[in-house]
């Protein structure tokens, strides 16, 4: 009986789940769980079933997870699927990164819910579960983000607040930190109140407390 | 060894896996990723079974005495149910759609495991759009493939190849050639394997390469259903290819008495045949079929071959027609321990062989020796001797085989053929082949197209005379062979294609010129001069009633049976008597058969099967040749060693693909 298995699962180093449990704050376990998979998708010999077709397979429903098209029974699903991938004999890959998963959604069974079901990221890590939004109490108008900023999804100008018009490219760690005043802000599925174009720094505060005061009264 | 499984207990061999043990003793566990000809992968897991309480892939276990497995639990068939879904999560869902559907391994699993396309999410694989570069003999129709890896253990493992192998493109799998190379370009040698063990459809034979009309097992090797004999073609090639001639000679012998005559005027249907044909250009077979017989130097075969294939009946039996129908007929019944007398009416035996092919066509010496072997295996060839009433004949022998071929030329019924200088093709062949004098003049012109034609012209050249060819067919549609014609025009023959004969001109019953026009135009009648006319239009039994046996209105015998019986019991007819002409492979492929027939008729088991050439195990492994498949036909003649390796090498060898075998399929399991 010759063996052919080539699998690399010793030259790659797949994040160890015991990881997790170290996850800094602000990390999402199911981003997490999702880079992990799409890791092994890449990594993996491709000659196992599970290694193969099983990690391709999670990295598709995760991603449904993650992006707004979670189905119901998805979460039973990707369990039953690592249950056994995680003790199919001979898919080292498979079974690690079905581990993984496995103690991500034991651990942090709520996230995954929310992600699911309410289309939430606590964490705000999750690109379809948030928006970018520049504060307009923050923002000095310096215009460092309307430099960086791809064509449309910024506007602004010399002085006033600069106002998001399309975040859909400019998700990013780098993004969020490049504003000198910390503006670049995340937010949930509670929006803000915003300026919908740029109006001079410094106007926008008394609008906008005036308006809370008189909603709450 | 005792194992036992789902309680039953079988006994198993030291070196079998679980999988192989159940499958032996007919109890059946799914798998697909597995292949007898192939090492164990391990990668479908559909194999999974319980042992000691835990899942474990059959096909990796070996069986170790005591062993308990359970191949049925709600856990396993929730492991193979999920294996299976995660596989057809990439497959096309319309299987109707595809060339195997219902003779597809992966549907047989998808019915006995009852999964559905299913609550998986589709998986659309981004490789299946990598353009694939056609090749003409393997159809890769990639978007099917389950990546079982079937296909890689055959070229790389089986046959040493490794022209195909698992490939990476971002995060997804595929099978596919080094930079997704064409496979010609990846070193592939086109033997097959892969298609042979694909459970899909993914990997098939190109449409028309093979033929579906007959049985799979023959039709994959095509040169050898082209071949009337069924000579081992591809055996033969190896052989040749190590520089075995003798072995290969034997191989040929095996199924026709006359290699070294083949070797120099078969009309080679095998070549037609021939994979390679479709590849870039078919194997010179019959060229390094001749290399082989002519380097033969110790006659390997000679003691096997006199070898007697029964006991002695004390039978007799008379063949009619030494050709090479009758000979080869006339050998096996020898061998089947018939006495045979052969009855050939001119005074040198080997009918068309001798009188109707020219010298330098086919040298009378190497007709000769072959000849002589079959005489030396006891055969008596009675020349001279005209036997016109087979009612008489009958009376001395227990069988008769009426061989007596289709040489009588034929001449159009019209003004002048009947003049001394008009001739039939072949009587005038046969005069000058027996060295009989024929007065053709200095112009001679022959009507025709056929290979006889240009027989008879390129021998008329020889003897210096001028000659002139008028057929009515034009350009490709000349039945003649494209080499007879290309050879005959470059030797001096002046062709009149799409011409038609209106008259010949004769002064004083002495022939002077032939008036001819062009088949589509009356008008252009005009005349050559010449001082003979031959007629190559066909040629016929020369049977008569009075011979005995029914005949039709062609002079054919008849028989209310379709195989080679005649009206008169004891009587059988094959070869172009039966046939009208056709070629010497065909006679002695007829040859055969109607021995194999009277052989049964006397009483005996009609089998004339042997083997000359022991024949060793095929080796599977076959390597990586670069530029194999741009290798070049050899030009012409195999000359040297060298190019009989090299043109005997470039075949791709089909028949190792018999080796291979079908996988059985569940339903053909029966213990569980
Ligand atoms: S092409 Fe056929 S044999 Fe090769 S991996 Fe795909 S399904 Fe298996
Ligand atoms: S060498 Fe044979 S097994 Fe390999 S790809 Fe070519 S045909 Fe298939
Ligand atoms: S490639 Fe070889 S085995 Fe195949 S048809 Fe041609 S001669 Fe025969």
């Amino acid at each position: 009986m010759e063996k052919l298995m080539g699998c690399t699962i010793s030259e790659v180093t797949l994040p160890d789940y015991s990881e997790i449990a170290k996850l800094a704050e602000g990390a999402c376990p199911v981003n997490w769980a999702l880079r992990c998979v799409k890791q092994a998708q890449l990594e993996n010999c491709g000659m196992s079933v599970m290694c193969r077709d099983g990690v391709t397979q999670l990295a598709l429903v995760i991603t449904d997870i993650v992006s707004g098209k979670g189905k119901d029974d998805d979460l039973s699903l990707i369990k039953e699927l690592c249950q056994i991938f995680s003790t199919t004999a001979g898919c080292e890959m498979a079974s690690k990164v079905a581990k993984n998963v496995l103690y991500s959604m034991e651990h942090h069974a709520d996230e995954w819910e929310q992600h699911c079901r309410r289309k939430r990221c606590a964490a705000l890590v999750c690109a379809d579960y948030y928006s970018i939004y520049i504060d307009p109490t923050t923002c000095i108008g310096c215009g460092t983000c309307l430099r960086l900023g791809p064509e449309g999804s910024i506007a602004g100008g010399e002085g006033m607040i600069h106002v998001v018009l399309d975040d859909g490219k400019i998700k990013t760690e780098e993004f969020v930190r490049a504003c000198p005043s910390s503006a670049i802000k995340k937010a949930g599925a509670v929006k803000p109140n915003l300026p919908a174009a740029p109006i001079p720094v410094g106007s926008f505060e008394v609008e906008g407390a005036r308006k809370r005061r008189r909603e709450r009264g | 060894m005792i194992i036992t499984i789902d309680g039953k207990e079988i006994s198993v061999n030291g070196e079998q896996t679980v999988l192989e043990a159940a499958l032996a003793a007919n109890i059946y566990i799914p798998n697909l990723c597995t292949h007898p000809a192939l090492p164990v992968q391990a990668g479908c897991k559909l194999c999974v079974v319980e042992i000691d309480g835990r899942p474990v892939q059959a096909c990796e276990t070996a069986a170790h005495d005591g062993m308990c497995v359970t191949t049925k639990s709600d856990d396993i068939s929730r492991r193979r149910n999920v294996a299976m879904e995660l596989m057809l999560a990439g497959h096309p869902q319309d299987c109707t759609s595809c060339k195997v559907y219902l003779k597809c391994e992966l549907q047989a699993l998808m019915q006995y495991m009852g999964t559905v396309h299913s609550r998986l999410r589709t998986v659309q694989r981004e490789t299946n759009s990598i353009p694939s570069v056609k090749n003409p003999l393997i159809l890769r129709e990639m978007e099917r493939c389950v990546q079982c890896g079937r296909c890689v253990r055959a070229c790389e493992n089986l046959r040493g190849v490794g022209a195909i192998g698992y490939a990476k493109h971002g995060g997804e799998t595929y099978i596919g050639t080094e930079s997704n190379a064409g496979l010609a370009e990846a070193g592939c040698r086109f033997c097959g394997a892969c298609i042979e063990v694909c459970p899909t459809g993914a990997l098939q034979d190109e449409e028309g390469v093979l033929s579906q009309e007959i049985a799979k097992h023959e039709a994959l090797v095509p040169c050898q259903v082209e071949c009337p004999a069924k000579i081992d073609i591809s055996e033969y090639l190896r052989l040749i290819n190590e520089g075995k001639y003798s072995q290969a000679h034997a191989v040929v012998r095996e199924k026709a008495p006359f290699p070294h005559t083949l070797g120099y005027i078969c009309n080679h249907r095998c070549e037609d045949g021939c994979k390679r044909g479709k590849l870039n250009s078919s194997i010179s077979i019959r060229n390094v079929k001749r290399y082989a017989v002519e380097n033969d130097s110790d006659m390997m075969w000679l003691d096997a071959a006199m070898a007697p294939l029964g006991a002695k009946s004390g039978k007799k039996v008379a063949v009619i027609g030494s050709g090479p129908c009758g000979l080869t007929a006339a050998l096996y019944l020898q061998k089947k321990g018939h006495d045979v007398t052969v009855h050939e009416k001119l005074p040198v035996a080997g009918g068309q062989l001798v009188t109707g092919i020219p010298e330098y066509r086919l040298p009378l010496e190497h007709v000769q020796k072959e000849i002589d072997f079959i005489k030396s295996v006891g055969v008596e060839i009675k020349t001279n001797s005209n036997i016109d009433s087979v009612t008489r004949l009958k009376e001395g022998y227990d069988a008769v085989l009426v061989a007596i071929g289709a040489s009588q030329g034929k001449k159009l019924s019209m003004e002048g053929s009947n003049l001394e200088g008009a001739y039939a093709a072949l009587d005038l062949l046969r005069d000058v082949r027996l060295g009989l004098p024929v007065d053709v003049g200095q112009t001679v012109n022959i009507i025709g197209g056929g290979n006889v034609a240009f027989d008879c012209a390129r021998t008329l050249l020889r003897m210096g005379r001028k000659v002139n060819i008028i057929c009515l067919e034009k350009g490709e549609a000349i039945p003649a062979d494209a080499e007879e014609i290309e050879e005959g025009i470059n030797e001096g023959v002046v062709l009149y294609d799409g011409t038609a004969t209106v008259q010949i001109e004769s002064e004083n019953g002495v022939i002077t010129g032939h008036r001819i026009a062009d088949v589509d135009d009356t008008s252009t009648e005009r005349m050559i001069p010449c001082d003979s006319i031959v007629f190559a239009v066909g040629q016929g039994t020369g049977l008569t009633p009075e011979f005995g046996i029914d005949i039709n209105d062609q002079g054919h015998p008849t028989s209310d049976k379709s195989d080679h019986t005649t009206s008169v019991d004891g009587v059988f007819a094959a070869g172009d008597v039966m046939t009208g002409t056709r070629f010497v492979i065909e006679a002695i492929a007829a040859g055969r058969e109607v021995a194999k027939e009277i052989d049964r008729y006397l009483g005996g088991d009609g089998c004339i099967d042997e083997t000359l050439s022991p024949r060793a195990a095929k080796e599977p492994k076959i390597g990586k040749i670069d530029g194999f498949a741009e290798m070049t036909r050899v030009a012409s003649h195999v000359h040297t060693c060298d190019e009989a390796t090299r043109e005997a090498g470039r075949c791709l060898q089909c028949d190792l693909r018999r080796d291979i075998g079908p996988v059985k399929l569940w339903t053909e399991y029966t213990a569980n």
